[in-house]
């Protein structure tokens, strides 16, 4: 009676502790995936991001590649973050849901479109590109105006926005006021005569650009690179289709299906060895 | 997956040997009952909840609590109708997956830290 008593506040001790695990976080996204923690040493980093593009109308996130388990499914369309490959597989890493639940997965590469950003204006525009030469002002800005930032001078839209505070010195940074030199570090002028200003890093902001001359962008419209639904429709990416789940990966339902039929035999085995003994 | 499944059952089927032991069962009829019942339950509950929370998104908690209930009960039946030794079988099914559920929670939050 003892031993149960101290068994059970083992137990009780136990799950109060497995209450305890959190989720960890690094610089660089590393995902909970099983294979990707047994090959990461063969795994290289990307960070970029693609639109699905699977020729079924949809593609299939794979617990490993080649693996035969389902991780997740997703229409044609869908902007998916690829952050690590291996070979020719991209893992993906989607946060899904009010919790933010990590789903992590791996898709072959040749199934995604890449998504332009500023590398690929980079890769295009390079050549264009100058050294920053103080032409942000800024001097207009005061608590409260927000700064938009964008991926690349042809994007649809910001990605972000850098709000104006006492608490953040992001003018003095751009405006390198601060001591040190400004964040920005290239400029490109566009077809309109606008000018542009590159920061690769300020304050956990990744790879941005800002209109030097107007960084609210009061009134400004952009963009000549299609998004998804101008690709689908131009043909670039195949129709979305609901997505089918894959005939390979049944076959875990069918092994737990032979190994609980075989276990009931034995069960109902043992039961009727029980009633004659 | 497949491996997944695998470990699981491996897993549990270890822990609860072993709480069956120090619970006080003895005997190849005993052990093997245990075995078999976590042979019934295990791989179904490992493969519902993968296929319901991570692929059809349904909440981590209450799937993992009805998966687990159901378990305790099949397992209550399969104790109390096939074991020899046990005076308070539903006690004992609650318990031992009680205790496998919460060593399974924490293996896998220091396999992910170390």
């Amino acid at each position: 009676m003892m031993a149960k008593k101290i068994l059970a506040l083992f137990m009780a001790v136990l799950m109060a502790l497995s209450l305890t695990a959190t989720a960890l976080a690094d610089v660089v996204w590393e995902p909970r995936n099983s294979f990707y923690e047994t090959h990461h040493s063969q795994c290289t980093y990307l960070g970029r991001s693609y639109y699905a593009n699977g020729p079924d109308g949809f593609v299939t996130l794979w617990d490993a590649p080649g693996g035969s388990t389902v991780a997740a499914q997703y229409e044609n369309g869908t902007a998916l973050s690829v952050y690590w490959t291996y070979k020719n597989w991209g893992c993906i890493t989607v946060w899904e849901g009010k919790n933010r639940e990590e789903v992590s997965g791996w898709v072959p590469m040749e199934q995604l479109y890449l998504i332009y950003d500023h590398i690929s204006f980079e890769e295009e525009y390079g050549a264009y590109f100058k050294p920053y030469d103080g032409q942000f002002d800024g001097s207009g800005l005061k608590d409260g105006d927000e700064i938009w930032i964008w991926e690349h001078p042809l994007s649809y839209g910001p990605k972000d926005t850098l709000k104006i505070s006492p608490d953040w010195d992001f003018l003095e940074q751009l405006q390198g006021s601060t001591g040190s030199p400004s964040a920005f570090s290239q400029t490109y002028t566009d077809p309109n005569g606008r000018i542009w200003g590159y920061v690769g890093y300020l304050y956990g902001y990744r790879s941005f650009w800002v209109l030097l001359e107007n960084p609210t962008c009061d009134g400004i419209m952009t963009s000549c690179i299609p998004e998804a639904d101008g690709l689908i429709t131009s043909g670039e990416i195949v129709p979305p289709r609901t997505p089918v789940l894959p005939t390979v990966s049944y076959l875990p339902c069918f092994l737990v299906a032979g190994v609980v039929a075989v276990t009931a035999v034995l069960l109902v085995m043992m039961k009727r060895r029980r009633k004659s003994s | 997956m497949l491996t997944n499944l695998a470990i699981s059952l491996l897993l549990t089927l270890l822990l609860e040997e072993l709480f069956a032991l120090a619970w006080g069962l003895r005997g190849r009829w005993e052990l093997t009952m245990v075995a078999l019942m976590n042979c019934l339950t295990n791989p179904v509950v490992v493969l519902l909840h993968y296929t319901a929370v991570t692929l059809w998104r349904w909440s981590a908690l209450p799937v993992t609590a009805a998966l687990e209930a159901a378990a305790v009960l099949v397992e209550w039946r399969c104790c109390r109708a096939l074991s020899r030794q046990l005076r308070h079988p539903f006690r004992f099914a609650l318990l031992v997956n009680l205790f496998s559920y919460s060593v399974g929670c924490l293996l896998n939050f220091l396999w992910r830290i170390l």
